[in-house]
């Protein structure tokens, strides 16, 4: 019977004293309380322990949050989700042209450099031998918009991933118009026709990952 | 006849939902069909709660936003999976502890503890500088999970069940991270506010 009653009594310590994080933050249960409380009473060590955790507590909350700009951060979620919704077999089709356009030319960056990262050296348009004419390549078919003339010639670092080159692409109007070749070139065309070459190679200059960029007039 | 248990003075309970959850979840249905102005309204009302959370691993805005971000990301990939199966707020802070156990774990937010922590203590009844400095030292002792189950009752105030439903672990479990984190906490700190003392 003793045993039974001193079992009983350290059980219910050993309960109070795991709740007593919940009892501190308030969000216990009626009942959890009102047996710490009960418990309280006859327990020494639980009260230091209580009075322990609401020093915790309290240290833990006396610093304040730092300072995150919210719309800033909320500008650059956007872009994220945009970058990922243009990922290919993300979405529906949608029907404004210009948009449709854009996941062509995702479409064309992700098919690329699936290939380049599964760490093959794929060689497109060439033939062995060099007895065959260079066959024009393309990632996916059946595309009803003409490519753009290539411009830009690029070379990116293995580090660099289809989501990243997708969202440097898409940010420039730029499109995978060819490549990658044995050499790992890509052929780039501009969507926007208002755009500079030169502004392209200097943006593409500037992102990280990035090897080498030349307008395709520089290389011949 | 006691009180044993006074309410904390101070208690912040920001952490807590703000907004009823019929109007999260109406967000929500509206993000499952790619609205992003929905995505946008769930990010201001989840903003604050998210940096006070993360503002206990990191001061760094950049690192911040980081994980914010990656969590709403998720969101938007998830939400035409969430089926109702628990609160809203309960489930992005459930994405939100994953993000955060994978930073943590990748090393990705600075463990140390903070200068600029000590230096925005607000004037609290229970806090000193001294022992904060020994607490912050202290965190960094205990491992993610551990450490994460802390950050979840005592800063953003979730209940245990809470804390097991948004970490998908039992219970049993929770408690015993808690009661780790306590016994490590104790070891690590000096005879200060009577936390050397063997008592349990």
């Amino acid at each position: 019977m003793n045993t039974s009653i001193t079992d009983d009594r350290e059980r219910t310590h050993l309960q109070v004293w795991d709740t007593l994080p919940w009892i501190v933050n308030g969000t216990a249960s009626d009942a959890a309380r009102r047996a710490a409380e009960a418990h309280l009473c006859e327990c020494e060590h639980c009260r230091e322990e209580l009075a322990r955790q609401q020093r915790v507590y309290a240290a833990m909350n006396a610093v304040t949050s730092a300072e995150a700009p919210l719309e800033r951060g909320l500008d650059r979620l956007l872009q994220k989700v945009q970058a990922y919704e243009q990922q290919p077999g993300r979405g529906a089709p949608a029907a404004d042209g210009a948009v449709r356009r854009r996941w062509a030319m995702a479409a064309y960056g992700l098919a690329a450099m699936v290939l380049l990262e599964a760490g093959g050296l794929v060689v497109l348009g060439m033939q062995l031998g060099g007895s065959h004419p260079s066959v024009t390549y393309r990632t996916l078919s059946s595309l009803d918009t003409a490519l753009p003339p290539a411009s830009i010639r690029l070379v990116v670092d293995p580090s660099m991933t289809v989501g990243k080159l997708q969202a440097l692409l898409v940010s420039l109007h730029l499109q995978i118009v060819g490549g990658p070749s044995e050499d790992g070139v890509y052929s780039l065309g501009s969507l926007d026709r208002g755009r500079s070459v030169e502004s392209d190679v200097t943006a593409l200059r500037a992102a990280s990952g990035v090897r080498f960029v030349e307008p395709v007039g520089a290389m011949q | 006849m006691l009180p044993i248990i006074e309410p904390m003075t101070g208690r912040v309970r920001s952490a807590a939902p703000r907004t009823d959850d019929v109007d999260d979840l109406a967000l929500l249905q509206r993000i499952a069909a790619r609205d992003k102005a929905a995505l946008a309204a769930l990010y201001r009302e989840y903003h604050r709660r998210l940096v006070r959370f993360l503002s206990r691993f990191t001061r760094r805005a950049e690192l911040i936003e980081e994980v914010v971000n990656d969590t709403f990301l998720v969101v938007w990939q998830k939400a035409p999976e969430f089926r109702g199966q628990a609160r809203v707020s309960t489930w992005i802070m459930g994405i939100a502890y994953r993000v955060t156990l994978k930073a943590l774990r990748q090393g990705d937010l600075p463990v140390e503890a903070s200068p600029e922590a000590l230096e925005t203590l607000a004037s609290e009844p229970f806090a000193d500088h001294e022992l904060t400095d020994w607490l912050n030292k202290g965190l960094t002792r205990l491992t993610a999970e551990q450490r994460l189950v802390m950050e979840l009752a005592y800063v953003m105030g979730h209940s245990l069940e809470e804390i097991a439903e948004l970490t998908g672990s039992p219970v049993s479990t929770v408690k015993a991270r808690m009661f780790h984190a306590r016994v490590k906490l104790r070891n690590v700190m000096p005879a200060l506010a009577g936390f050397a003392e063997d008592d349990q």
